[in-house]
């Protein structure tokens, strides 16, 4: 009798295992998808379609807008979508180039502290409450054939730390567009979502 | 007595079939180019003539003017991501420029990627790079990424760039394009360091975040 006992508990732990570890998971962003935006938000309504622009040390600049996806925990760095349009100007601010560009493989990826205030804010690509903020390298391919990196940075105005940035750095080819500029100053910026099981 | 003898051959072949594949890998890579390069943050010990040796140091700062500051050294294959080597010392400071606020080690764990750059070397700078040629025809200008790993168990990706200024005659030894920054960047979690402390040139030279590739094997193939 106490045999059975002793079975029956072990044989209700070996089943609940699997709902106590998916609960564990569904509390965290780990298995989900990361939603990445250059976004902008006139009138304090963020959604899809900002712009963010980059410099290089001789002060040439890059124009970039996008977005995509990839995984939270970073498992597969190549289970990655999206994508955008860019711009390159020279130092005179002559349009050099100009194209698309698709993500190809996540680097990596930090979540950061911070939240998006909704109100005053009305998110319109996702729940406000599945905002983050964080920092995302992941690699590019060029319309034209060149290869380089994208950083997206993204700052949440409440609880996010100073050193953390708002907006992107950019490389193509050899040059490193590594100079952020502000995109808050034209009511433009980046985000990050947490996109849940049920939405992909 | 048959049958011996065909678990024999069976078994030649299977020990002669690894030795097959390993020389046909080594002979049969089609055309390509085997690379290997060094990446080195210098140390400048003097500027008449310019003369680097191994062993100096970059910083970056990041948004709120915390800084890292990093030393080091390593090499990397074009060929292949996993084949890398080195790393260094990392120190970060608080806005406030003396707070310390962590230091430790890095190793590099994979190349992300790599462009090399059109410029040359200054005639005259003495190359004090343990491996290398000394003789400037090995040094490169280029854009480096690498993923690093720091002893405090966080993670990051480390940026060297590498701005060679050619001269003094700038037709036959041009520079590197402007537009290449000479320097490091570095994220550490989800801190980006992304603001390079640039070399100081003037008034006068001074010693410090400066960088350097060099060539350590190229060997073009064709089968």
């Amino acid at each position: 009798m106490r045999n059975n006992r002793r079975w029956f508990r072990i044989s209700l732990t070996l089943l609940a295992l699997p709902l106590i570890f998916a609960l564990a998971g569904a509390n965290g962003d780990g298995g989900s998808k990361i939603r990445w935006d250059i976004q902008h938000y006139p009138g304090f309504v963020l959604q899809p379609g900002g712009e963010a622009f980059a410099d290089a040390v001789d002060h040439s600049r890059i124009r970039f807008a996008g977005s995509g996806t990839f995984q939270a925990d970073g498992a597969d760095g190549n289970d990655v979508t999206g994508g955008g349009t860019w711009e390159t100007f020279s130092v005179s601010g002559a349009l050099t180039g100009s194209g698309n560009y698709r993500v190809v493989h996540l680097v990596s990826w930090h979540v950061a502290p911070g939240t998006l205030p909704c109100p005053p804010i009305t998110d319109a690509i996702a729940p406000c409450a599945d905002a983050r903020a964080g920092l995302a390298v992941l690699q590019i391919q060029y319309s034209d054939g060149s290869l380089g990196k994208l950083v997206v940075s993204c700052h949440l105005p409440v609880g996010s730390p100073d050193s953390v940035y708002e907006g992107i750095t950019v490389s193509r080819g050899f040059v490193d567009y590594l100079i952020a500029e502000d995109p808050d100053l034209t009511m433009n910026g980046t985000i990050f979502h947490v996109v849940r099981g049920d939405e992909h | 007595m048959r049958n011996n003898r065909r678990w024999f051959r069976i078994s030649l072949t299977m020990l002669v079939l690894p030795l097959i594949f390993a020389l046909a890998g080594a002979n049969g890579d089609g055309d390509h180019k085997e690379t290997k390069y060094r990446w080195d943050i210098i140390k400048a010990t003097s500027f008449t003539p310019v003369t680097v040796f191994e062993g100096g140091f970059a910083s970056a700062l990041a948004n709120d003017g915390s800084r890292i500051t990093v030393t080091g050294n390593g090499t990397f294959d074009l060929r292949e991501s996993d084949d890398v080597t080195g790393g260094g010392t990392w120190t970060t400071y608080a806005p406030n420029g003396t707070t310390v606020t962590g230091n430790g080690t890095y190793r590099v764990q994979q190349l992300v990627r790599f462009d090399v750059a059109p410029g040359v070397q200054t005639a005259g700078l003495i190359d004090n790079i343990p491996g290398v040629k000394g003789d400037l025809t090995d040094n490169r200008a280029g854009l480096l990424f690498v993923r690093i790993a720091y002893s405090d168990g966080s993670k990051g990706v480390l940026v060297v760039s590498c701005h060679l200024n050619g001269g003094p005659d700038f037709v036959a030894r041009p520079a590197a394009p402007a537009s290449i920054f000479e320097g490091i960047t570095a994220s550490k979690g989800y801190t980006d360091y992304w603001s390079r402390v640039p070399p100081i040139v003037t008034p006068v030279p001074v010693d410090g975040n400066r960088t350097l590739f060099h060539i350590l094997s190229q060997d073009e193939k064709k089968d």
